[in-house]
Order: structure tokens, then sequence, then C-alpha cells
């Protein structure tokens, strides 16, 4: 008897082959990882592969192209077309984003497919979306959670928020980092950086108020002894012009722009003595934990997330005073042992086969029970249990995991 | 016709000029009124306000109002109607000074609605809406004395922020005064512009630095007013056909389905909590406006542009379909931006929950 494999639909990505972004790595290692467990399709946007670039098939992956963006206002219909297509095949449905949350309720009523849907890092939060959008994603997020099977957080810090707001618990599932390229300079690499010849802080991202950009250009301006390489979308925004106008008359500050090319941004980044993270947002970020498996050392914005991400174990800045203060009073030993602690840290949680382990658990579990975990704990539940008259007052008012005295 | 006219513009603008003068007046002897309103808990404001807006508007009224032939009629033709107001604008005062007990208010808020139904101004009959006709003298009893109760204290919750109830107030008091006068309602087109006046005058000083609140007195009297005077129009088409029947009702209906609807929102969604429904709360109209960080001003505007959108759109809608498919639709309209609102309080609610999350570890 044929043991056919159950079929997984990977919906709410740009596509494959992976041309950048966090989702897009991530879909591409859970099909190199999972393809042999799972019969996997993955829909893919028209918009960013040319007729000839799109294949029918990805290391074992089926394709299927919709002529929608990924993101932005398309990302609707993109994400909801693309359910209702998987609805005729898949057992399981992986859904990146919220944006077609809104059609979970009649999944759930009329199909019986599983529902596994990622919400990203509390997106109704960021400034870059207009209000209309925070409404529909702050709705869309809550449908998300209460219709599927099991949603996944990206870090410890976004599962205590969504315990907090709907009481159920979330799968922590975060990114691998060892796709990057580790390598040594050549003679061509030091002719064209010259900064790679000296000691260099590095930090990539894009260029958003959200990721502080400001704050470590101001910190690393004011002492011209150390030295920063910036890469980042500068010329996307007026904001992103004014700033590096404003920044670049300082010898000391290099802002570059993007680095497309996997094995050149990665060589500039591994090659630096320091690694600065601005991100306030957006819970695990796949920079971050890319620059913990180069060993490197992290200077990293002080805000929740980040912290778990790095196990409370790198250094954290809350403003350039902060940043000055540890790049001056921190020696090169000392931040080579941070680095190799960033390094474990990576090792152990941020690989690959890790992240693809736990997914593939996931979906077994999916696949063998229906309840979604409730935060309280049954006993503090029962209707018909007196707590106060048998002593029992306290079962009632266990502390949860995400509250903070 | 002309009379009419010309002792109407008397009485408005003689009405606007009294309360221009009278409202620093009494302004000033607030504190010997007893009437200051001290900022508290759930209120808004943050500095103490005299409460002289009402009192105000029914001096400035009452006095206009004597100074022509049509406005000496209001009180022989609609004696029951001026008196009803007089013993809720006293009963509004009195709670403005010694904070009277809920229940008493209440009661003779019902006893003044009785007074109208009796005098003759109650709703004999529901005119096709939701398809009832004619009801039998219990219901036309007891559904104006909960109509004109519940209007009078859905009012009364309007009045949140500066320029909100007398903002919605003139709107309302144009519309019927329109009405009025299309079906021959002489003295009430009289008293409706006097009070227009009035209000023009108090929301002068209401939106300015020299602010004043029209306080219970003002807002239970202007409530019970529209209420009444709303169903004294529509039961005017059973003998005056100027007007048809439909327009009056649909026209009455919207001007009232903000403060009403608003209110039997909050009531729902309080009991849906496990609360009274009258536990104080955040959550009426203009506070969910509040939350998008508007200046109080913006917020009453939008929310009278919503009031206007509302009549707009309730009597194009009344041209293609049936009463009471256009007022269904414009409740759930508003009921939809309402719901919109909600969700903006959660979104904001959340934010700062999160933030307070985020740099704590």
């Amino acid at each position: 008897m044929a043991n056919s494999k159950k079929k997984l639909a990977i919906i709410g990505t740009v596509g494959l082959p992976a041309q950048y972004g966090g989702f897009e790595t991530l879909a591409h290692h859970l099909v190199a990882e999972l393809g042999s467990e799972y019969d996997i399709t993955v829909y893919c946007t028209k918009k960013k592969y040319t007729k000839v670039e799109r294949l029918k098939t990805y290391l074992g992956a089926k394709l299927k192209y919709l002529p929608f963006n990924a993101n932005g206002m398309q990302s609707i219909p993109y994400d909801t077309l693309s359910i209702i297509h998987s609805l005729f095949y898949a057992d399981v449905l992986l859904i990146l984003g919220v944006a077609g949350a809104w059609i979970l309720p009649f999944v759930r009523l009329f199909t019986n497919k599983k529902v596994i849907i990622s919400i990203d890092g509390i997106e109704w939060k960021r400034d870059k979306w207009s209000l209309l959008a925070k409404w529909y994603l702050w709705w869309a997020e809550k449908i998300a959670v209460k219709y599927s099977h099991a949603d996944i957080s990206d870090n410890e810090s976004i599962q205590d928020y969504t315990a907090f707001r709907y009481g159920t618990l979330s799968n922590i599932i975060e990114y691998g980092a060892n796709h990057i390229i580790s390598s040594k300079p050549t003679q061509q690499d030091r002719e064209a950086y010259p900064f790679l010849n000296r000691p260099y802080a590095f930090k990539v991202c894009r260029i958003e108020p959200e990721n502080n950009i400001d704050i470590v250009l101001n910190a690393f301006s004011r002492n011209p002894k150390y030295t920063l390489v910036m890469v980042g979308n500068w010329n996307n925004s007026e904001y992103g012009k004014n700033i590096r106008s404003k920044y670049s008359v300082f010898d000391n500050l290099i802002l570059l722009d993007p680095i497309y090319n996997q094995r050149k941004l990665d060589l500039l980044r591994g090659n630096a003595y320091l690694y600065v993270h601005g991100h306030s947002a957006g819970g695990t970020n796949p920079s971050l934990v890319e620059a913990m498996y180069f060993g490197l050392p992290i200077i990293s914005f002080d805000v929740s997330y980040n912290r778990t991400t790095t196990e409370n174990k790198a250094y954290y800045f809350k403003n350039a005073d902060d940043i000055l203060r540890i790049i001056e009073g921190t020696r090169l030993p000392e931040f080579k042992q941070l680095g190799d602690k960033m390094k474990e840290i990576a090792n152990r949680r941020y690989t690959w086969k890790v992240v693809a382990d736990k997914y593939n658990h996931l979906i077994i579990g999916v696949l063998a029970n229906n309840k979604k975990l409730s935060v309280k704990p049954t006993v503090s539940d029962f209707n018909n249990l007196d707590y106060t008259e048998f002593e029992l007052g306290h079962l009632q008012n266990a502390t949860m995991f995400f509250e903070r005295r | 016709m002309k009379q009419l006219l010309i002792d109407s513009a008397i009485t408005s603008i003689a009405a606007l000029v009294f309360a221009l003068i009278l409202i620093p007046l009494l302004a000033k002897i607030s504190g010997l009124l007893g009437l200051i309103d001290k900022p508290g808990h759930r209120k808004i404001h943050v500095k103490p306000v005299p409460l002289v807006g009402g009192l105000s508007i029914v001096l400035s009224t009452g006095m206009a109002s004597l100074l022509t032939q049509s406005g000496l009629a209001l009180f022989t033709t609609h004696g029951v109607l001026v008196s009803a107001c007089l013993v809720l604008f006293a009963i509004g005062v009195w709670d403005d000074r010694n904070n009277l007990k809920p229940i008493y208010r209440l009661a003779v808020q019902a006893l003044c609605a009785w007074a109208m139904a009796a005098s003759g101004i109650r709703l004999t009959s529901l005119y096709g809406m939701f398809g009832f006709e004619g009801l039998n003298i219990y219901w036309q009893y007891g559904l104006t004395i909960v109509i004109i109760t519940g209007v009078t204290n859905a009012f009364n919750l309007m009045d949140g922020i500066d320029g909100l109830a007398g903002g919605l107030a003139l709107i309302n008091i144009t519309i019927l005064s329109i009405l009025s006068i299309l079906l021959g309602q002489t003295a009430l087109f009289v008293l409706l512009l006097g009070i227009g006046g009035a209000l023009v005058g108090f929301l002068k000083y209401n939106i300015s630095k020299i602010n004043v609140f029209m306080g219970d007195g003002g807002s239970l009297t202007l409530g019970f007013l529209m209420a009444s005077v709303g169903i004294l129009l529509i039961e005017s088409t059973r003998v005056v056909h100027t007007v048809n029947i439909n327009y009056v009702v649909l026209l009455v209906s919207t001007i009232l389905i903000i403060p009403v609807f608003d209110s039997l929102r909050v009531y729902v969604s309080r009991v849906q909590r496990g609360n009274s429904p009258f536990k104080a709360d955040k959550t009426h109209l203009h506070h969910l406006f509040l939350i998008f960080g508007l200046k109080h001003k913006w917020a009453a505007l939008y929310i009278l542009g919503l009031e206007v959108v509302i009549l707009v759109l309730g009597f194009l809608l009344g041209q293609f379909t049936t009463v009471s498919m256009s007022i269904i639709a414009v409740v759930a309209l508003f009921l939809f931006v309402c719901q919109l609102l909600l969700l903006n309080k959660g979104v904001d609610k959340w934010k700062r929950l999160i933030s307070e999350m985020e740099s704590t570890y």
C-alpha cells in the first residue's frame, strides 16, 4: 500500500528561489529539509519573477504563481487566493503573514484542513503602515490566532503578547542563520573596501526610523577613532537621503548602498569586530541571528525581543551615550568573549536544521490534534468548584509566565 | 406668513443677543448660583467650568418669545410642552447644583413625558414602520413615554465635549424648524428659531476660552424638547398634508439616531461585560473620537459631520426604499462606524500595553 506523504502548502512568501527576505529564506530551507517528508507546494508572485525565471519546481517542491504582489495591499488577494487554491489538495496550510486571515473562519467551518499561521512581528504596530492598514492587520491577527490550529511567534516576547491578549500558547520557532558564507577578504576585496584593513563596526538594515539609525550614527560620529560601516537602502526615502547627507561628512562613517550579493555582504559582515543592531520591532530579526552566527559581538537596541534573541548576554543600548560608553570602555578580548557566547547561542538555536525540525514537529502535532493549548491551567477554571470554600483560592490566581513583577 | 417670518426673525435675533449678554454675566455669578462643574474622575475638562449654558438658553429664549405675538402664542397653544420643559429644566439645574439621585431625575422625566402624552402629544401609530400601524392606548402612552425619556437621557449623555451637544441640538432644531413651518406649526417655528438663536450665542462661549457648559439643565431640556416636538410633528401629518408623512418620520428619526444608538450601544456593551448599564466608562462616541488624539473641537466637528451624513444619506435612501429600510440602513452604517472606532480603541490600548511589555524583561 502506498504511504503517500502529507501535502503541505506554503503561502504568503514572495517565492522561490529566495531573492531576499526572512520568509523567503525560511521557505527555501523548509523545502530543502522537509521535501522528503512532505509533498510541498510554494506559492510565488509573478511580479517578482520574469517569465523565464518562473520555475515549475524547485528542490522538489511545486511552484504556483499568482499575478499579485506578495507585499502591500495586494497581499490580501495574494494570500486569500493561495489559501483557496490550496484547499483543493493540501492537508496542511502553512501561512506566513496575516493578510489572508479573514478567510480562516470559513476554512475552519467548511473544511478540515489544518492551518498553521505565523503572525510575523506584531505588524500592526509598525509605523510604516497607514491607519486603515493598521486596523486591518490588528483585526486580522486576532482572526489568525483564533482560527488557526497553531500559530507561530518568532520570539518569546511575542509569545508573551499572544498569551496575554488571546490566552493561548503560541509556538516559538525562530530563524536559521547557517546559510551565511564565512570568508576572508582577498586582495581585490581589500582594494574595493579599504576599511577591511582595520577594525570596523558593522550594521545592515532597512533605513527606517524604527531601526534607530540616527542614534547609532550619532554615537559613532562623536569618536572618529571607531569606524562604522552601514549598509542600507538610503535612497529609498527622504528620511534615508537626509540622514545620509547629514552623516556623510564624517570620515569614520562609511554608508553603503544595498549589497545583494550574499558572498560580498557576508564578507563585510563577517570580518567586522563588532555588530550594531538597532531594530526596535519585529520579533526575532534574521539579521541579528545571522550576526550571532558569525560569532560577532553584538551591541543591540535594548528591547525585549533583542534581549530574548541574545539570551540577555549581549551589550544593550538605549541611546547614543550608551553606545559610546560600550565601544570606548570595552577591550577587544572582552568583545571576542562576547562573540563566542553569541556563536554558542546561534549554534544551539539558530540553525535551519533546528528550525525545520520544529516546523516538522508542529506540522505532525497539528495533524494529530485539534485543540490549541490555553494559557490558563485547567485547575483554575472549574465551573462547579467553590475555590474559596475548599481553601483553593490560590489556584485561581496563578501567575502567568508572561507576567513580570 | 410675512408676519410670522418677521416675528421669528425678531425672536431668533433677540434670543441670540440675550444669550450673548447673559452668559458672561451668569458665568461671573456661577459660584453664587452653585452652578459650577468641577473636574472629576471620568470628566474630560481640567478646570472648573460654569454650568450656566442651560439657564442662559432658557432665559434668553423665554424673554425673546415674549417680544412677539407669535411668541406669546406659544404659552397658550403649547402650554403643556413649555411647562414640562421648564419642570425638566428645573430638575436638571437642581441636579447640576446638588447631584440628584438618578432615580428621582428619571421619575420626573417620566412624569413630564406622561404629561406630554396626556396632553395629546403621543404617538398614535407607527405609520407602517416595520409593518406596524395603529397602536392601542396603552401602547401609545407607553411608547411615547419610553421614547421621550430615552431621547432625553440619550441627549444628556451626548454632552461630553465642547460644542457637541450644542451643535447637535442646533442641527436637529434646524431640521425640526423646517418641518414645523412646512407643516404650519407656526408657534413651534418661532420657539425653535428662538432656541436656535440662543444656541448660537451659547455655542460661541462653549467653544471659546470663556468656557461654559449647558449642564444637565440644558441637555435634558433640549433632549425632551426635540423628542416631544418630533412626535408632535409626526402626529400633525394626520391633519395637515403639506409634507409626506414618510419624510417627517424619516427626518425626525435620523436626527435622533446618533444620541439614541450611541447610548443603546454603550448600555448593551456594558451589560455584555457583566456590568451595570450605568457604570461609567469611556466608551461613548466622543471618547472614541478623542483616542485619535484630535483636539476636542475637531472631534465634535467630526461627530456633527457624521450626523449630517446620516441625515443626508437617510433622506436619499428614502427616495428609493421604505422608511424602515432607510432607517435600518443608516443605523447599520452608524453601528459599523462605531465598530471601527472601537477597533481603533483596541489598537491604541494594545499599542500601549506592548510598549510597556517591550521595555520590561
